[in-house]
């Protein structure tokens, strides 16, 4: 069944059942995405994840269709991100030191195949560079969804994106004799 | 991940799609864990703001019943109604009389009661 009838069925019968469904496959996107937001604090990640599943439910008519379902998540998780953070520091300023040192840098691992190297060459690029990549590549978002995403202008996002895949080859040079 | 796909020569050369690929593989999806039943349990009550679509129509039903009922009850009669009708559209509505006057008041407080939710939502937005 798809996203869409299954929010039909939430909307005419509201059918838990059916958001049940909702919630399980768009869990690990929205937490994952939160988990970059909270410097991969795990356990507030999942509580503001349950806050935006929740204003979801509470919402679910505002859904116009108009970007994917996932998308529209993303962007109740981002502002309940954002509110905890005001709520927390009330000053929202403070939001910009929140992106950066933003991740957790692994423990010195041996550097033994491509995906321990990439970790940590991602642990190094910018928090906002990161965060790009995991909305771009981990997400499928595109530049005009990030960008409306996360309230950055899409040249913005394009940079991001441009110097953290750059950062990532340079820093993986090494898997790429050739070039 | 399989250690001969990520261990391959080369990765990076021609273009950013392997890149991406990388980037993307590097996070496994997240297991439920119990997480989708947690929120199932902290979810409220049915959704008030979106009333079962029957009782909508029921609510336009009365209402557009009950707008009828008036008309017939104190409206004009039959024979009098094409007159009525042809002065209407030539002057204007004639809002003043009681029978049409309770008539759209029936109607406007049903459409309300049937939108109720939409209303709410809009005016506290």
């Amino acid at each position: 069944m798809t996203d869409a009838a299954l929010i039909a069925r939430v909307l005419v019968e509201g059918d838990r059942a059916a958001f049940g469904e909702l919630v399980r496959r768009h869990q690990s996107a929205v937490r994952q995405f939160l988990r970059q937001l909270t410097r991969h604090d795990h356990a507030l990640a999942d509580d503001l994840a349950q806050e935006t599943f929740v204003q979801a439910w509470r919402g679910l008519t505002g859904f116009r269709g108009e970007a994917s379902f996932s998308t529209w998540l993303l962007g109740i998780a981002h502002n309940r991100w954002r509110n905890a953070r005001r709520r927390r520091h009330d000053c929202a300023s403070l939001e910009a030191e929140e992106y950066a040192s933003n991740f957790s840098v692994p423990a010195a691992t041996p550097r033994s195949d491509l995906h321990q190297d990439l970790a940590e060459a991602l642990t190094t690029l910018s928090p906002d560079e990161q965060l790009t990549l995991h909305l771009g590549f981990q997400q499928g978002l595109s530049h005009s969804e990030i960008a409306a995403l996360l309230d950055w202008p899409l040249g913005t996002v394009k940079t991001h994106l441009a110097r953290g895949k750059e950062k990532l080859r340079s820093l993986l040079t090494a898997w790429n004799p050739q070039t | 991940m399989e250690s001969t796909d990520v261990n391959s020569p080369a990765p990076f050369r021609d273009d950013d799609t392997r890149l991406a690929e990388l980037v993307r593989q590097s996070a496994s999806a997240l297991p439920d864990d119990g997480f989708s039943t947690r929120v199932l349990a902290a979810l409220p009550p049915p959704l008030k703001t979106a009333p079962a679509s029957w009782r909508r129509t029921i609510a336009c039903a009365v209402g557009a019943i009950a707008g009828c009922a008036v008309t017939v009850w104190r409206g004009p009669a039959w024979s009098d109604a094409a007159a009525w009708i042809d002065r209407s559209a030539r002057v204007s509505l004639p809002l003043d009389a009681p029978p049409l006057s309770i008539a759209l008041t029936v109607a406007a407080v049903s459409l309300a009661f049937a939108f109720r939710a939409e209303l709410r939502e809009r005016l506290l937005s």
